[in-house]
């Protein structure tokens, strides 16, 4: 242990005060710590001066290990193998492995049948609802089916490698499409377990539920007859809620766990339809370039009104939970609505771009191959809804609703800019905010952005 | 005792508004004390921790905290219910002994010290033919068994305050004229400084900080025990140690430099004094604490550990 200079002892044991002691009610209180606040910090003082009290708090320690020792005893005596306990948990061991067996079996027929139903599913009911449904425009279709791409940076290159051989193998769209699904799901564990917190996963699972979205509403086009019943009384609420449960064979299994993660895949769904696309997705070029794809292209539309009538839902949803954020370890920038479990990337820049004509869409596309796919972040910081990202480039990026539009900041002072690396973000409440760069820089704000100051 | 203090009206609401919960919840009426005696009560205890400008909420909070079941034993005790008194037995005659076994560790010190007590408990003192208790003097802010160990340790420190003297007297005789000499006391410029920035280094310190300091180095007391006395963790205390010390190093010597002092007069006068403070400290320790005697050799040797190293380089 570090010694301390004579003096300081010195100095220390010559500060004894002759101030009244504290009574052996409030001495032990303090070494039971049930003192407040204010009283603590009082007394500590006096103990730092009073070598008598230190001394008799000290000694009216309770024996902490003699009585660790004897509680431990009696329970490895009696209590631990005693007939309340040894019943109570075998009920325990008995339920837990019911339950798991219960849950392997449902996984293990869950993934048969996310097969069989999109093989089935598609060939049937799809095709029947191809004839109803109106030719929509081409780039809205593109969108749509670019969403998954978008959001899928992780499991690209699979995807890539994946999914343009099912589209040209097959014959018909209905099969091409439900090809890639299966192969995603497949993909999605080993992505999952590559990437430890499993955006891969999600991502997989988002491009699966894309498609069986279609498959639903496939489904609701030429339906079954209970489903229709279904559907037909149900509120668009109750639709979100519905879908997936149509959809749950389908899902995979982390989606038919609970609907907040298909919540947020759906979240993601409309923003992602108006974006002009910035990632250089080999996958959606050649699906805009191939028109004569024609029955996947009336699922996607498809798409977009189950995703439009699922908004209200998922945004109350969305308002109810605060996401966590948090940087890759590529930089990209991440959210999760479940605690951390899952993580899907958030791409600020193209948000707050918004630019949805073509001639953006092309520019950016163009950008994007040129050698900035996506911004690098350094920071990230959120409290409530507000969330700052900060990154290279005097990157800054703000959005007030946790994500769902982003603002770009530039922050600057007397006309002189922030400039190199973002490398730190602190927002303590959402109005005080200090950002630190790579030049050294400190800029602060007291009014969540608005002005700042540079120090 | 100190119902002659008055509380203020804010106080006295919240009593009145808790009275009623806290009274059923103590359990007193087995032990024969009413509402109004246990509001009585509350008002005594409240009267003595809370200030005159108190809050209601924050008395409410106060009165909450209370162990008042507890209270109501420590208090029934005092006034002399049998049944009260067989409770308190039971629960912690035997605690008792055992805490006093662990503060004079040695078995006929410790029987005294309990003994001792538990007269005072039961209250043999007669005040004008009354019989006072020092259970009367519980407030429940802590649990019974903790003020009952504190009690303890007060009545042992001040038991060795009043024998002090014999105490060191013969430690003198042992070790001769080692504790006799005195001192000249260092009076140069450069130990005023250092002495005044060491003051100030330390008074930017925390109470927290001041303490565990003291504890460690001063009293001697070991990590773990360190650890206990704050309710955290020894790694914290180790780590908080030292930091500490660093830092509190790096401060004196660069107040002593902005006092005009260069940096390695400054560092060689934090090494100076070994022996003297040495001394100093058993001495100050001999005349501030009294049971400081069986940790003086304990100290010292410490004092001793640290020092040789850097008193060889």
């Amino acid at each position: 242990m570090q010694d301390v200079p004579k003096i300081v002892l010195k100095r220390l044991q010559e500060t004894a005060g002759a101030e009244a002691h504290p009574d052996a009610d409030i001495l032990a209180a303090f070494a039971e710590q049930s003192l407040g606040e204010s009283e603590r910090t009082g007394v500590m003082e006096h103990l730092a001066r009073c070598g008598d009290c230190r001394e008799m708090v000290a000694l009216a320690l309770p024996a902490h290990e003699a009585v660790a020792v004897a509680a431990s005893s009696r329970l490895s005596r009696g209590d631990w193998f005693g007939w309340p306990v040894l019943r109570w948990s075998v009920a325990i061991a008995g339920i837990i492995a019911i339950a798991s067996f219960g849950i392997l079996q449902y996984r293990q027929r869950q993934k048969s049948e996310i097969l069989s139903s999109n093989l089935s599913a598609r060939n049937e009911p799809a095709a029947n609802a191809v004839q109803p449904l109106p030719q929509s425009p081409v780039p809205s279709e593109s969108r749509n089916i670019i969403l998954p791409a978008e959001n899928n940076k992780q499991a690209k290159k699979k995807k890539q490698a994946e999914l343009p051989g099912g589209l040209q193998s097959s014959t018909t769209a209905n099969f091409s499409v439900a090809q890639p699904a299966g192969a995603v799901n497949r993909a999605a564990p080993a992505t999952g377990a590559a990437h430890g917190a499993s955006p891969g996963a999600v991502v997989g699972g988002n491009f699966a539920l894309g498609l069986r979205i279609g498959a639903g509403v496939a489904a609701k086009a030429a339906p079954p007859p209970a489903a229709q019943g279904e559907l037909k009384n149900a509120t668009p609420e109750e639709t979100s809620r519905l879908a997936p449960s149509l959809l749950a064979p389908s899902l995979s299994d982390r989606q038919a766990a609970g609907t907040s993660s298909a919540v947020q895949t759906i979240e993601a769904a409309p923003q992602s339809a108006e974006v002009t696309v910035t990632t250089e997705s080999q996958t959606a070029d050649q699906i805009i370039e191939s028109p004569k794809e024609q029955p996947s292209q009336y699922q996607s539309s498809a798409t977009l009104g189950v995703v439009e009538a699922k908004d209200a839902a998922a945004m109350s949803k969305l308002e109810l939970a605060t996401p966590r954020w948090s940087i890759s370890a590529e930089g990209s920038l991440q959210r999760s609505f479940d605690g951390g479990k899952t993580w899907v990337e958030v791409n600020p820049d193209s948000v707050a771009g918004k630019a949805g004509n073509a001639h953006n869409f092309a520019m950016k596309k163009k950008a994007a191959v040129q050698g900035n796919p996506h911004p690098i972040f350094r920071a990230v910081s959120a409290a409530g809804t507000e969330v700052w990202a900060g990154g290279s480039a005097a990157m800054l990026y703000h959005s007030t609703d946790s994500g769902l539009h982003w603002a770009h900041v530039v922050p600057s002072e007397s006309g002189v800019a922030l400039t190199g690396d973002i490398t730190s973000v602190e927002f303590s409440d959402s109005q005080h905010g200090r950002i630190a760069t790579s030049a050294g820089e400190v800029w602060i704000t007291a009014d969540d952005g608005e002005t700042w100051h540079r120090k | 005792m100190s119902a002659t203090k008055t509380i203020s009206a804010p106080v006295q609401s919240a009593v009145a508004e808790l009275a009623g919960e806290l009274h059923a919840k103590s359990g007193s009426e087995k032990f024969g004390i009413t509402l109004e005696g246990f509001t009585a009560i509350l008002c005594d205890v409240a009267a003595k921790y809370l200030p005159e400008t108190g809050n209601e909420s924050e008395a409410r909070l106060f009165l909450q905290s209370l162990r008042v079941e507890e209270l109501a034993l420590a208090r029934a005790c005092a006034s002399g219910d049998n049944s009260a008194w067989e409770i308190f037995l039971t629960r912690y005659r035997e605690k008792l002994y055992q805490a006093a076994l662990r503060i004079a560790r040695e078995e006929s010190a410790a029987r005294e010290l309990a003994d001792g007590l538990y007269a005072e408990l039961y209250g043999v003192n007669t005040r004008e033919g009354e019989r006072v208790s020092k259970l009367a003097s519980f407030t429940g802010r802590g649990s019974l068994e903790g003020w009952l160990r504190t009690v303890l340790a007060q009545e042992f420190v001040n038991r060795y305050r009043r024998t002090k003297r014999l105490v060191s007297l013969d430690e003198e005789i042992e070790e001769g004229a080692q504790f006799a000499a005195r001192e000249p006391e260092p009076s140069s410029s450069a130990d005023s400084r250092l002495e005044s920035c060491t003051d100030e280094a330390l008074a930017a310190l925390s109470g927290e900080d001041r303490l565990v300091l003291a504890a460690y180095y001063l009293d001697g007391r070991t990590l773990a025990e360190v650890a206990r006395m704050l309710g955290v963790h020894e790694s914290t205390i180790s780590r908080k140690v030292d930091k500490l010390a660093k830092s509190l190093r790096k401060k004196i010597v660069a107040g002593m430099m902005r006092q005009g002092v260069d940096r390695r007069e400054a560092e060689e006068a934090l090494e100076v004094d070994v022996r003297d403070l040495q001394v100093n400290i058993r001495r100050s320790l001999g005349q501030e604490s009294p049971g400081a005697a069986f940790l003086e050799k304990k100290d010292g040797l410490r004092l001793q550990q640290k020092i040789a190293p850097r008193a060889k380089s």
